[in-house]
């Protein structure tokens, strides 16, 4: 008994040490803020800025009793106000006299976090501490995200010291270009958050009320000859979800495939023949993609099909994706081996490397 | 009043710590004396000083500049206006997206598209507790023409202007995809998705292919009846 | 005004200042009562929201277009865009945090107009303050001569404020740098409210006595930067 006693105190002992040795690591820090973006109570003004474009919001998150209740409001003079309550996502849009419901797959926070089971798992990011400094009058610790190539972008978080909040965040290209970029310009972590905090400041009598149909993302069976796949991945792309849905705007079933890197996910979609001519001829490096801030969208033809790619990728990532998609074909060279229908986005709940 | 009573009384307003009605008074007096508001000026200078904010040097009659603008335009503004400035349907399309999955209502030139997948329901939820409060009446000489009885009228909103870019056309497919995959992208992102599509806010970079894209000129595929 | 308050201390169960609910105290409430003033059409209102800030913006549009006299007239617009847009301001947000935003969007899209180039990825490192360890560097490049200026204002000011008397610089850096409403020195400096605001206006006396100095006596000349 005292042996096994004192073998358990002894790994104990390992373990803290390995904790402790771990703590000061970058994917230490990077769960710290994961953690505080979670599980603290907090209230503040931050600029996101994307595409050129600039926009103040103000975000209130309240953890209580495990309930988190989490609101966005935007300052530009639109109205617009997100209001989560558990799963469920209230947006309000008073420009357009119109509210939708919807219900979240996971409860997923406003305000991103970056998985770190993920980010070691993928082997496509080296994570990194840089010098730390100081930004909003607050000590930071700078943590970059690089990515091993250019087929992805990366992160620079600058984490507060004191309470692991991301005061400023950066997604950037790998030429160092800022694609996207938040920063906190006030921001506080009350013990108490009042209701009221959480209620929209909107009165919606007499709008539109929206919600997610029923029918919407039912899935339906699929020939087995017609599977598409991607048939050249870039490195440490994994199919992460596969569907069949009904979507508006479309005729016929459309394939909705979901590759992710651990980091950034790419949505595919392929359409039921539309009966064009297949457009050879065309290069990949000419197809047109549309940005949306952080987002790149390309569609091309294949076999027949029109496909769609998506995804917070560079655009040549979505090119290539896009290109490769061929049906019922194994996927081959970089690509990997389809997983099950694992969701790309883990379940909630503390996954932290360390204990 | 003594002007040394009239400074005090200017550096309280400046922090926001005088009375309403002395307000008023001092308010005059600075319409009319240049040199109360350089007063004021320098007041803010200090504060940024202070701060170590960075400030440039100013021509001394920049704010008359702005003052003449905006009284040149008064009673030719509204709200109204400013709604129409700003609100510019791409060739008479509404996209109306919403969080991921939920379906996409489309006009297009006026041809109403099924869609199925929205349930248009009464609300389910609660009415928020507080209401927005209703904008002052403005008196007509303001610049701001308001419409009268404010507690029954919505307030004026405006839609976040456009960014720069290509008034792209487009299909209401895209716009389903985009939603759908905007479950599977960081939430920040799926909110700014969401927004973007209803100010129909995108930027195509070059170069356009003809093979491909989002420029299509025909009609609005029939959207699927049913699932 | 913008400034982070994140208790010290990894304890999150100490009370913060400002309540989440509390009305703006301090920095915020001079301008939201100018703000309702303007909504309420009292035009001269808005005229003083303008001189507060016309420094930091015009300063801010300068980082995007070089040339000063470009700058002001951009520098213009924002405050016109800001006027027409003030009726849809309902105070969730500090005034000069909401000016801002026009400000940085106003003075891309003229830099995009200008070069005829999309703004892109532009690297706006700052919010709407500048922090302070930051304001050293020189970031844009002013005219000789409005760089001369601007350091000879800081020097005197600084000066200015170090040779106040103890409870005077208190005053006021309680409530330029903290940004704490007269209440509220008041408690901290066990003192009345009237104090505050009299110790207050006259370490603004004093300093301005000096800063009228730097801009030639300040005294009725046309060209006075002010």
């Amino acid at each position: 008994m005292a042996r096994t006693e004192g073998h358990l105190l002894w790994l104990a002992g390992l373990l803290v040490a390995a904790a402790a040795a771990a703590a000061e690591s970058p994917q230490s820090f990077i769960a710290q803020m994961d953690e505080a973006l979670r599980n603290r109570n907090y209230q503040g003004v931050f600029v996101h800025e994307h595409g050129g474009q600039s926009e103040t919001l103000r975000i209130t998150h309240r953890v209580d009793n495990g309930q988190v209740s989490e609101r966005i409001v935007s300052l530009d003079g639109s109205g617009r106000e997100y209001i989560r309550r558990g799963s469920q996502i209230t947006s309000y849009l008073p420009d357009q006299n119109l509210v939708v419901v919807d219900t979240t797959p996971d409860a997923g926070l406003l305000l991103s976090e970056l998985r770190v089971p993920d980010l070691a798992n993928s082997g496509q990011y080296r994570l990194r501490e840089l010098a730390a400094t100081r930004t909003s009058g607050r000590q930071a610790r700078v943590i970059a995200v690089e990515p091993l190539d250019a087929m992805r972008y990366g992160y620079r978080l600058w984490i507060d010291e004191v309470s692991g909040m991301p005061l400023k965040t950066q997604l950037l290209s790998s030429r160092g270009e800022v694609v996207e970029q938040l920063i906190f310009t006030d921001l506080r972590l009350p013990a108490k958050i009042p209701d009221s905090e959480l209620q929209p400041a909107v009165d919606a009598q007499g709008y539109r009320w929206l919600r997610r149909g029923v029918a919407a993302g039912t899935a339906v069976g699929i020939p087995a000859d017609s599977a598409w796949v991607a048939a050249e991945l870039p490195p440490g792309f994994r199919l992460t979800a596969r569907s069949v849905q009904v979507l508006p705007g479309t005729s016929g079933p459309v394939t909705h495939l979901v590759y992710s890197d651990g980091l950034a996910s790419v949505s595919v979609f392929v359409e039921s023949a539309i009966g064009e001519p297949a457009s050879g001829g065309v290069r990949q490096e000419t197809l047109a993609v549309t940005r949306i801030g952080s987002t790149s969208a390309v569609s091309t033809t294949v076999q027949g099909h029109r496909v769609t790619a998506i995804g917070e990728v560079p655009p040549e990532t979505v090119r290539a994706i896009a290109s490769s998609l061929r049906a019922g074909a194994e996927p081959v060279g970089r690509g990997l081996p389809e997983m099950g229908p694992v969701a790309a986005r883990p379940a909630t709940g503390r996954n932290y490397p360390h204990p | 009043m003594s002007h040394e009573q009239l400074e005090s009384q200017l550096s309280a307003m400046y922090d926001g710590e005088l009375p309403a009605a002395e307000c008023e008074l001092l308010s005059r007096r600075l319409a009319r004396e240049e040199l109360l508001r350089a007063r004021w000026s320098r007041y803010a200078m200090i504060g940024a000083v202070m701060r170590s904010e960075p400030v440039a040097a100013v021509s001394g009659d920049f704010a008359r500049r702005v003052s003449s603008v905006i009284a040149a335009d008064a009673g030719r503004f509204s709200l109204r206006r400013v709604a129409a400035q700003w609100w510019k349907p791409a060739s008479g399309a509404a996209l109306v997206a919403g969080v991921a999955g939920i379906a996409i209502l489309v006009l297009r030139s006026g041809l109403p598209v099924q869609a199925p997948a929205l349930a248009a329901v009464q609300p389910t939820v609660a009415a928020p507790a507080t209401v927005a409060p209703p904008l002052a009446t403005l008196r007509p000489d303001s610049g701001y023409a308001l419409a009268a009885a404010p507690s029954r009228e919505p307030a004026s909103y405006v839609v976040p202007p456009r960014s720069l870019g290509a008034d792209v056309d487009v299909p209401a497919s895209l716009a389903s995809f985009v939603v759908a995959h905007s479950e599977y992208s960081p939430p920040l992102v799926r909110r700014h998705l969401l927004s973007a599509w209803i100010g129909n806010d995108l930027v195509q970079t070059s170069p356009p292919s003809s093979s491909v894209l989002f420029n299509d000129a025909g009609a609005v595929p029939p959207a699927n009846g049913t699932n | 005004m913008a400034k982070s308050t994140i208790p010290s201390g990894p304890d999150r169960t100490a009370p913060t200042a400002g309540a989440a609910n509390a009305p703006p105290t301090g920095a915020d409430a001079g301008d939201l009562s100018l703000v309702r003033r303007v909504q309420a059409g009292e035009r001269g209102a808005y005229d003083l929201l303008v001189l507060k800030y016309q420094h930091k913006v015009v300063k801010l549009v300068m980082r995007y277009l070089r040339d000063v006299g470009d700058a002001e007239d951009v520098a213009q617009e924002v405050f016109i865009k800001a006027y027409r847009a003030l009726p849809q301001f309902r105070g969730d947000s500090a005034f000069y945090t909401w000016l801002y935003r026009i400000a940085i969007n106003t003075a891309k899209n003229a830099l995009s107009a200008r070069e005829r180039t999309p703004s892109g990825y532009e690297l706006d490192a700052q919010g709407p303050d500048e922090w302070p360890e930051m304001a050293s560097r020189l970031r844009d490049p002013d005219t000789p001569e409005g760089l001369a200026l601007t350091d000879e204002i800081r020097n005197t000011v600084n000066g200015a404020i170090s040779a106040l008397p103890e409870d005077l610089r208190t005053a006021i850096v309680l409530r330029e740098l903290e940004g704490m409403s007269y209440e509220e020195i008041a408690v901290s400096m066990d003192c009345p409210v009237g104090t505050v605001r009299s110790r207050i206006f006259r370490a603004r006396e004093a300093i301005d006595r000096q800063l009228r100095k730097v801009f030639d006596g300040g005294l009725g000349r046309s060209e006075e930067l002010v």
